[in-house]
């Protein structure tokens, strides 16, 4: 089996800008990952540097022809186990398998639910994920959007553009979202903030019909009668395939990297959401520049294991 | 029967799932299946999803010659499910209950 000098696991931002850097140390290097990563489902990104106004999707679109400019191989598949194999790793994917001398994680996360027992019934039919995505079906109805950060101020913008009236429903009193952000909400005169509220269950036998929510100061309970909820609640550490390796993590399952985005496991590097780097200021710029510090530090590895 | 694809140009997972329709709905042209896509952002695409209430993209619906909803497929559909999902609104699957019965 071909044995490759890197692998890099993950096809979005932080994977791509990995794959970039390899090409121009002349690593031979493929990238394997589901899809594009998380950043497609963001309606618009406004803080990339040189490329404003563009839409996730668009900007994933780019950097997967960039990639491929440099000469990358961009496996689709989705990944399946990460083992080593005596002095390498081995990847499964689900129709492949791929060796490598090193390897760049960069699963990103996996997007939290609500947690209640009716959502997967309800998904698709009311319940959604990705505004980007299903903004448009939304048109004259009223909707929710779950959270409060950056992603969640996001969705509900581009649904306002939409839907008669949308709710932001947030456990919090203040907004985490970023003040540019929460100023472009106050001017949307169809939505609303309902602070420190959750939703307790959701309501609906073929589609989505109402929520009861409970405020978590007075433990007050209310019903509000809607179409759609968009849950916007951030993401978990897609670190499973790391953990079965031995890397170490943080409490909250993010991949514990050094300055150079190594690991605790000789030639394994982790970049991007999954990682406890750049402060963990979960962007896609940050994402970019340590999928490229993890690049320099792979060649250097690499370099340091054959002078060995 | 008629398969009704909802995408839209926004959506990252409509390419898959109309790979999947495109590869797997011609076997069955010869029992009278076929597919339509659907742009959510066309007027007729907005009525159409209006109508049939679709709300996630991508969404796939069987529908059958009388255009009466048989079978929705929200999300994208292995290529197994799919074949599947169409075999049992043309009947050619019957279900366990149907094999022992005969019914």
């Amino acid at each position: 089996m071909r044995i490759y000098d890197l692998i890099i696991l993950g096809a979005g931002p932080a994977g791509l800008s990995a794959a970039i850097y390899a090409s121009r140390y002349n690593l031979d290097a493929i990238v394997v990952g589901k899809d594009m990563g998380m950043i497609t489902e963001t309606a618009e990104v406004e803080n990339y540097l040189g490329l404003y106004p563009v839409t996730g999707l668009d900007l994933a679109k780019k950097f997967a022809e960039h990639a491929k400019k440099t000469g990358t191989e961009i496996i689709y598949d989705a990944i399946t186990d990460v083992s080593k194999l005596d002095d390498n790793f081995l990847v499964r994917a689900s129709k492949k398998e791929f060796r490598a001398k090193s390897i760049i994680y960069a699963l990103g996360g996996i997007k939290r639910r609500l947690g209640l027992k009716e959502e997967e019934k309800l998904i698709g039919k009311g319940i959604s994920y990705c505004a980007t995505c299903d903004a448009p079906l939304f048109r004259d109805k009223v909707v929710a959007v779950a959270g409060g950060a950056n992603a969640a101020a996001g969705a509900a913008i581009l649904l306002s553009e939409f839907a008669t009236k949308v709710y932001i429903i947030y456990r919090r009193e203040k907004l985490r979202a970023t003040p540019s952000l929460v100023k472009r909400l106050g001017g949307k005169q169809n939505t609303e903030v309902i602070y420190s509220s959750v939703i307790k269950k959701v309501n609906g036998k073929d589609f989505v019909e109402s929520v009861n929510l409970e405020n978590l100061k007075d433990n007050k309970k209310s019903e509000l009668n809607l179409n759609g909820i968009f849950v916007e609640f951030g993401s978990i550490p897609n670190s499973e395939f790391a953990e079965k390796l031995g890397v170490l993590l943080t409490d909250d399952k993010r991949i514990t990297v050094n300055e150079d985005m190594s690991t605790n496991v000789k030639g394994f590097f982790a970049v991007g959401d999954v990682t406890s780097g750049s402060n963990r200021f979960d962007q896609i710029i940050t994402a970019a520049s340590e999928g490229a510090i993890a690049a320099d530090s792979v060649y250097k590895f690499l370099e340091n294991k054959r002078s060995e | 029967m008629k398969l009704l694809l909802f995408v839209s140009s926004n959506c990252s997972h409509c390419p898959k799932a109309e790979a999947a329709v495109r590869s797997v709905v011609p076997a069955y042209y010869e029992h009278d299946t076929s597919f339509e896509k659907v742009r959510i952002k066309t007027d007729e695409g907005r009525q159409l999803a209006s109508r049939f209430n679709v709300m996630s993209l991508p969404t796939i619906l069987i529908m059958d010659n009388g255009g009466n909803e048989m079978k929705r497929i929200i999300g994208v559909p292995s290529k197994e499910n799919l074949r599947n999902d169409i075999e049992k609104c043309l009947g050619m699957k019957k279900s366990i209950f149907s094999k022992i019965f005969g019914r």
